[in-house]
């Protein structure tokens, strides 16, 4: 027993890779796109506000013609970098690189919810236990589905708001009077969700949170440590290493 | 025959008289003057003339007191009367008479230069006298009257172009106008009996123009305003029909500019007679001429009075909400003709009124984004409902083109106008504005409790 221990310590590495370059490139992309997007655009909300700091931010970015061109830039990077990321998902599936497992899969699944409560009560100290987290914990599903809807909303309706002429074709006589201003408001709440949702979750719990002030480094050396592992998610770390879970009890 | 006998007994009666009255007072005319008003202090001693008119020949000795002439004796200007020669002359009238009499006034004030000059030489109609009284002579003081001895009549400045100009006074016009308080050199500076220079203009225009510039001694604000207006900006571009104060005004007749509002339509008419007339056929037009409707605006209150801005510019077009919003975003005014103030908000914050909103802080925006002019006309604003709202949206395709080639006749239908989403009318975007606007908040606060959460977690188990 006391031989296995030894043998599986030294088979437990420091740390592992987490997400390969591919991911972090499209990381990379997407998290400027994201930032260049919404500093062009968050200017048209309120833009009209009289002595508002819109018209002021708007004339940081080069003014409304060139805040424009980035944006659209940005927005077209953006999809094409959700559009790779999609198109890879299907390789890694299709080349069996990628299967799908209940305790590393992106999927919402019941026990998410389950988890959330769990959470919630050790949250406010009515439970011991905490909730035990597989690859993804239902914050991280969340904060993966939470861009992967939003690149359908948001991309659909500004490719519409950028080429206005092209889409009418396509939009049905009945829709023509409000599908504007719908596809207008879908564009800038959900993008205002998607901002209030990166700076309150995601800036937290990858920059703020005090174990990863001033940021997780994950996101360049896609490595992370065994022992954050361990601690964040425990499924995980018994699914990789059984040996190590079984010694630990 | 018999009148003259009449006349030197009564003389020679009256000197007796007045000798005694000498060492009683003593009358400033000297010893001359006493005997003259030895008859002439009779109150009921007249003259008639050949046509029926009188003259008292009644002098007040306190008038002669105070004259500037007070030690001048009687035959000093009566030249010919005395005691012992009381030439009897024969006049037409009584004008006559005092045209006469007022060129003994030359024997001592002869003019070298001046006003008094030119006037001598043109103007047979004004004598002396006229301003300056008989025989209480006084030296004219600038008043209107004093002024009006001259310019009641048909004086005229002649210019280097060979016309001439009217300078007669309307008295009746001045002393309706706003100025019938002021003095005539108050505007006419520099202009008085004495001070009254001879100026050489080219033509009439040129004229009103230069004299136009005393307005703003008083007007100073409104002149300062008009040096940005399109107005003098054409004029100092050498086009002299561009209007200056007294063309919208009036020169002696001045007005206030707070009068009915079709006034002040009908003074810009006089030059934009075109777009006066597209403005009368418009929906706030039509309600100033036929309805005396004082709530719709004129001219000036989109253009401005004084610093009308070239309406051509950037700036002029990306204020043309705010312009509008004046009155159709007063809950107030527009209640009275059931109209939605919510028209300014809903463009604002729609794609065209966000991007004006910035081209305002631009200083060289080019582009032309549809502002509220643009559907519903400039000058010829029409209704939006009933009969017109056909020829309404025709038009508005034809904007629309402009900047979106290839638009469709729908084109304008594709957006809910400017109404506020609501159930009924566009149920799908109310429900998905709804939704938003309670999910946002919903997270914020679910995030923030977490965080919360997460951090007093934190905290207990440290």
């Amino acid at each position: 027993m006391s031989q296995s221990s030894t043998t599986t310590a030294r088979e437990i590495p420091k740390e592992i890779e987490r997400f390969n370059v591919t991911f972090r490139i499209q990381h990379i992309i997407m998290f400027t796109t994201f930032l260049l997007l919404s500093f062009t655009g968050w200017g048209l909300k309120y833009a009209y506000a009289p002595g508002g700091v819109s018209s002021w931010w708007i004339r940081v970015w080069g003014g409304p013609e060139t805040a424009g061109i980035i944006h659209r830039v940005a927005g077209v990077t953006m999809l094409l970098d959700f559009v790779w990321h999609v198109i890879y998902l299907f390789y890694l599936f299709g080349t069996k690189r990628m299967t799908i497992n209940l305790k590393t899969t992106v999927i919402p699944l019941p026990k998410d919810v389950f988890d959330v409560i769990k959470n919630y009560l050790y949250f406010f100290g009515l439970s011991k236990e905490k909730a035990r987290f597989a690859k993804y914990s239902y914050a991280q599903k969340f904060d993966y589905w939470a861009v992967f809807w939003g690149m359908f909303i948001i991309g659909f309706s500004g490719f519409s708001l950028a080429f206005p002429m092209l889409v009418s074709h396509i939009i049905p006589q009945f829709a023509t009077s409000w599908i504007w201003q719908l596809l207008s408001i879908m564009h800038s709440d959900e993008a205002l969700l998607a901002i209030v949702f990166i700076l309150f979750w995601h800036f937290y719990n990858e920059h703020l949170k005090p174990e990863n002030f001033p940021m997780s480094w994950l996101w360049i050396t896609g490595k992370i440590s065994t022992d954050t592992l361990k601690h964040h998610h425990p499924i995980e770390y018994e699914m990789l290493f059984p040996d190590a879970n079984k010694n630990k009890d | 025959m018999l009148n003259r006998i009449v006349l030197h007994i009564t003389l020679i009666l009256s000197s007796f008289f007045v000798a005694q009255s000498i060492s009683i007072a003593s009358y400033p005319p000297g010893e001359e003057g006493a005997l003259c008003l030895g008859c002439h202090n009779n109150k009921e001693m007249s003259l008639t003339f050949k046509n029926g008119e009188t003259l008292s020949l009644f002098v007040d000795d306190r008038s002669l007191m105070t004259s500037a002439h007070k030690s001048v004796s009687c035959s000093g200007c009566h030249k010919g009367f005395s005691l012992g020669d009381h030439a009897k002359r024969q006049f037409k009238n009584r004008r006559s008479l005092t045209v006469w009499a007022s060129d003994a006034c030359r024997q001592c004030h002869t003019f070298k230069k001046g006003i008094h000059l030119r006037m001598l030489g043109a103007l047979r109609e004004v004598v002396c006298v006229d301003c300056h009284g008989s025989h209480a002579i006084q030296p004219v003081k600038d008043s209107g009257d004093a002024c009006f001895g001259c310019h009641k009549y048909g004086l005229a400045i002649p210019f280097k172009d060979g016309s001439r100009h009217s300078l007669e006074i309307d008295e009746d016009a001045l002393k309706a106008s706003v100025h019938n308080k002021l003095r005539c050199a108050d505007c006419h500076f520099g202009f008085s009996s004495k001070e009254h220079p001879d100026r050489d203009f080219k033509d009439k225009r040129n004229f009103t123009i230069i004299t136009s510039e005393t307005c703003r001694r008083c007007h100073f604000d409104k002149y300062t305003k008009t040096l940005e207006s399109m107005h003098f900006n054409v004029l100092l571009k050498g086009n002299l029909k561009a209007p200056v104060c007294v063309d919208c005004h009036g020169a002696h007749g001045i007005k206030t500019g707070r009068t009915e509002k079709i006034e002040s339509a009908r003074r810009c008419k006089s030059c934009h007679e075109d777009i006066y007339q597209t403005y009368a056929m418009s929906v706030h037009g039509k309600s100033l001429i036929s309805m005396h409707n004082q709530d719709v605006p004129v001219c000036s209150d989109c253009h401005r009075a004084h610093d009308i801005s070239d309406p051509r510019m950037a700036d002029f077009r990306n204020n043309i909400p705010q312009m509008c919003s004046n009155c159709h975003a007063n809950e107030e005014l527009m209640k009275k003709y059931g109209l939605s103030t919510a028209v300014l908000q809903s463009y604002l914050e729609d794609f065209h009124g966000v991007t004006v909103s910035y081209y305002k802080k631009q200083k060289n925006a080019i582009r032309h984004i549809a502002v509220c002019t643009d559907c519903h006309g400039i000058h010829d604003i029409t209704r939006t409902k009933g009969p017109d709202a056909s020829i309404v949206k025709g038009n508005l395709v034809r904007r629309c083109r402009k900047c979106h080639p290839g638009a469709s006749d729908n084109f304008p239908d594709t957006w809910i106008s400017h109404y506020e989403p609501n159930f009924k009318r566009a149920p799908l975007v109310y429900t998905i504005n709804l939704i938003y606007s309670i999910f946002i908040p919903f997270m914020i606060v679910g995030l923030v409790l977490q965080i919360i959460l997460h951090i007093w977690r934190y905290a207990v188990n440290r």
